[in-house]
């Protein structure tokens, strides 16, 4: 232990026990999120001062109800306190639980016991507690469970200082502090445990027979140990699930009696409240409806509060843009800097409004509990398609940005179902297409009302619609191909409603728009300077062919300064790079009505959909990226130089569309598919089946109208 | 046998026992104990899950689950 530099404090707990308040809490800012190595889970660790300058890391791990897991997620838990060589094994454990469900949340806390690794139990909750008259024994309990009960309050930030001081006791004190075996074990794990215990030399009997269970997927065993522990848990006929039916039925038997109220009410306020709210929020008519009314504001509000801010960062990217320009003498490094990276990080951080005001939104769902209801009322129609109630939380998060909502899959336990959620969350109409749509939707529909509605707006949430239905279906077609398993489950807590703590939703909030914007953010702007270059250079004759072709070209119509520059601007990308790519796929796109402009924003649009914007506005030779109603006019005034009709009409722009409807046009996401399925396979059939889906949409739509 | 399948909305019963081994680790450990008393609070609105009640804890199982928690005739 003396390698590491800071002890280690892991907070462990149930779903819903206040876990994460309690890690906000004792870290604030001082809190990151990484990787365990070799999982996807993600690491919070933050380092807070537990009294005197005794500062130590503090470790959110993910709530379980114990230490036989279910999701990828909870095995971390078991994963880190099987291993004591784990680079994150805590020298001691704050365990949270609510006071309101003491009986529950013990389960865990004596799996914990019987690893003898110091802890502290925090009683959490008593300010609910509190107001609903519950009076609690927690010295009795203390006394018969044998660890440091500190009853504490997260919501009113009550004796968390008596916390901390009682956790640092135990790390200064780690020997006394080791607990008694609370599991009196049955006679068939006593007998595993005496033959395995030699063979992986662990003095901890439970940490013995936790790998008796889990070895068949614990990382710290080997492959070789694996088939050897196998040989001995088969040479002793242990029966894994029987023994864990035994154990957690005994543990509940013993410590249920030490679980004294002294007084209680017989119906707690805050439950009442919560089933008169879900009489009506998961009725069987209104319960959808409602849902679907709230995601209706959800959307409506996003768009309308982000308008303003998007509008700002825009005006302050192109500010700087030009701010650069002015100060810096024209040359490659000041076009680099301009028109590569500071359009490149607009293009990112234009999209920062919407996703946290969608994460602002969720979070609040979440935290307040309604996610859940959401969760049980949709899973039966989503197993239909292959998915899981809780890929809900997926595909609502999808219509910000497909990278967080590929992540919050973790949750989904059963492998198949979480991998058909990844595989169509990106068809969800993300913020990233709101920009094309923007654009192109004025060439299909003409502004004017219909019934009373905005006519373009509705053919907005007619992109959205049809993003579902493509959602759905291919997951359908998903369910179908992939094997089918019989090891998903709903089986859900609906924990009781309760006012948010807006701390949690802000650290919530804060951590999902970096991850957006560290794991697009990486690529766009990669990808931007790329493409930048690509727009920029060309072969080296066919570039000085342009620049001689516009000088004739202004002086014989007599154009002006910004006109010829325009000219050239135009003529330089017709002959660079991304002109000459854009002409050699020009073929294959020609059946969709695109011609090799289209086609340039096609293969830029590849890296990230929202670089639609801003090709088409160096094609079409505009200052300022962002500026979409001009860009508009100009592309409304082309027009097809042999037919003389104009290029966006009415078939190629719903042909365009559609294909942004379906592309996977986003190598982050790719990226994060990749990361999450562990494999290159998985990204490849996304992006293929994606595409296939756009090509033929785009095909079929432009052959019916054109 | 009857199982929580059998519960009628507003309807209680007491657990015996469940009928499928995996399952009932996983029920186990949320507390949904034999002896327990478990009320039905409604059905999903699209059917095949339940919401149900029992001391202190509200929780949504699929039918599949449900039909594997034994109650008292």
């Amino acid at each position: 232990m003396s390698k590491k530099e800071k002890q280690i404090v892991a907070l462990i707990g149930n779903p819903n026990s206040g876990k994460s308040s309690l890690f906000n809490i004792l870290t604030g800012l001082r809190q990151q999120v990484g990787n365990f190595p070799g999982v996807t889970v993600d690491k919070k660790i933050g380092s807070t001062d537990l009294g005197n300058n005794n500062f130590v890391d503090i470790i959110d791990l993910p709530g379980t109800y114990s230490m036989y897991p279910n999701s990828s997620d909870e095995r971390i838990v078991t994963e880190i306190l099987t291993n004591p060589d784990n680079p994150n094994f805590p020298d001691a454990i704050i365990y949270v639980l609510d006071v309101m469900n003491m009986e529950r949340h013990l389960l865990l806390a004596s799996q914990l016991i019987d690893l003898q690794i110091p802890m502290v139990l925090a009683l959490n909750m008593t300010d609910i507690a509190e107001k609903e008259g519950l009076v609690y024994d927690s010295e009795y309990l203390e006394k018969k469970m044998g660890v440091k009960i500190v009853p504490i309050s997260c919501r009113e930030e009550k004796n968390i200082d008596i916390l901390k001081a009682t956790t640092l006791e135990k790390l200064r004190n780690p020997i006394e502090a080791k607990s008694n075996e609370f599991y009196s074990f049955s006679k068939s794990d006593k007998a595993v445990i005496e033959k395995l215990q030699p063979f992986l030399k662990e003095e901890n009997k439970y940490r013995v027979l936790l790998v008796a269970h889990h070895h068949h997927w614990l990382k710290h065993i080997s492959a070789a140990d694996r088939i050897n522990i196998k040989n001995i848990t088969d040479g002793v006929h242990f029966e894994s699930i029987k023994s864990q039916i035994n154990e957690t039925m005994s543990r509940f038997a013993k410590f249920t009696p030490f679980v004294r109220q002294l007084e209680a009410k017989a119906n707690p306020k805050s439950e009442s409240v919560t089933d008169a709210i879900d009489n009506v929020i998961t009725h069987r008519v209104f319960g959808p409806i409602i849902f679907f009314g709230i995601m209706l504001l959800v959307f409506q509000v996003i768009f309308s509060w982000s308008e303003y801010p998007m509008t700002w960062i825009e005006d302050a990217f192109a500010w700087g843009e030009n701010t650069v320009k002015d100060l810096l003498p024209d040359g490659w490094f000041t076009r680099l800097l301009t028109e590569g990276i500071i359009a490149g990080l607009g293009g990112i951080m234009v999209f920062i409004p919407q996703i946290l005001f969608l994460f602002l939104l969720i979070s609040l769902l979440e935290e307040v509990g309604y996610m859940s209801r959401a969760v049980f009322m949709f899973d039966k129609l989503f197993q239909k398609f292959g998915l899981n109630g809780r890929s809900i939380v997926a595909l609502v998060s999808s219509g910000a940005c497909a990278i967080p909502a590929i992540m919050s899959t973790r949750t989904i336990s059963n492998w198949r179902e979480r991998l058909i959620t990844i595989m169509v969350a990106p068809l969800i109409s993300c913020s990233a297409r709101i920009p094309v749509y923007t654009v192109l939707i004025g060439f299909v529909v003409p502004a004017g009302s219909f019934m009373g509605f905005n006519q373009q707006g509705l053919a907005f949430m007619g992109l959205y619609l049809l993003s579902i239905v493509a959602a759905l279906g291919s997951a359908m077609v998903f369910n179908i191909i992939l094997k089918k398993d019989n090891n998903s489950y709903l089986m859900m807590e609906l924990p009781i409603y309760k006012p948010p703590i807006w701390k949690n939703i802000f650290y919530n909030v804060k951590e999902k728009v970096l991850a957006f914007i560290v794991e697009a953010g990486k690529v766009i702007f990669v990808i931007s300077i790329i493409l930048w270059f690509l727009a920029s250079y060309g072969p080296a004759a066919k570039m000085k062919m342009a620049e001689t072709q516009a000088t004739e070209i202004s002086a014989i119509k007599g154009l002006d300064d910004e006109a010829s520059e325009q000219l050239l601007a135009s003529l330089k990308i017709e002959n660079s790079y991304a002109g000459h790519l854009g002409k050699f796929i020009e073929p294959v796109i020609k059946p969709l009505g695109f011609d090799w402009k289209i086609g340039i924003a096609l293969i830029t649009s590849f890296a990230a959909r929202e670089v639609f914007v801003g090709t088409m506005a160096t094609i079409y030779s505009i200052g300022g990226t962002d500026d979409e109603s001009t860009i508009r006019e100009r592309m409304a005034s082309e027009v097809d130089p042999i037919t003389g009709k104009p290029i966006y009409g009415f078939a190629t722009s719903l042909s365009l569309l559609i294909f942004y409807v379906f592309a996977m046009q986003c190598m982050s996401t790719l990226a994060v598919t990749k990361r999450e399925t562990k494999s290159w396979k998985w990204p490849i059939i996304q992006f293929v089946y994606m595409s296939a889906l756009a090509y033929l949409g785009s095909l079929l739509v432009y052959q019916l109208f054109a | 046998m009857r199982t929580i399948l059998d519960l009628k909305k507003g309807e209680s019963a007491v657990v015996v026992r469940f009928s499928n081994d995996s399952l009932s680790c996983k029920l186990l450990t949320m507390g949904i104990l034999p002896d327990a008393k478990i009320t039905m609070i409604r059905k999903a609105p699209f059917g095949g899950a339940f919401y149900l009640k029992l001391n202190g804890l509200n929780v949504a199982v699929r039918s599949s689950e449900a039909a594997t928690i034994i109650i008292k005739e």
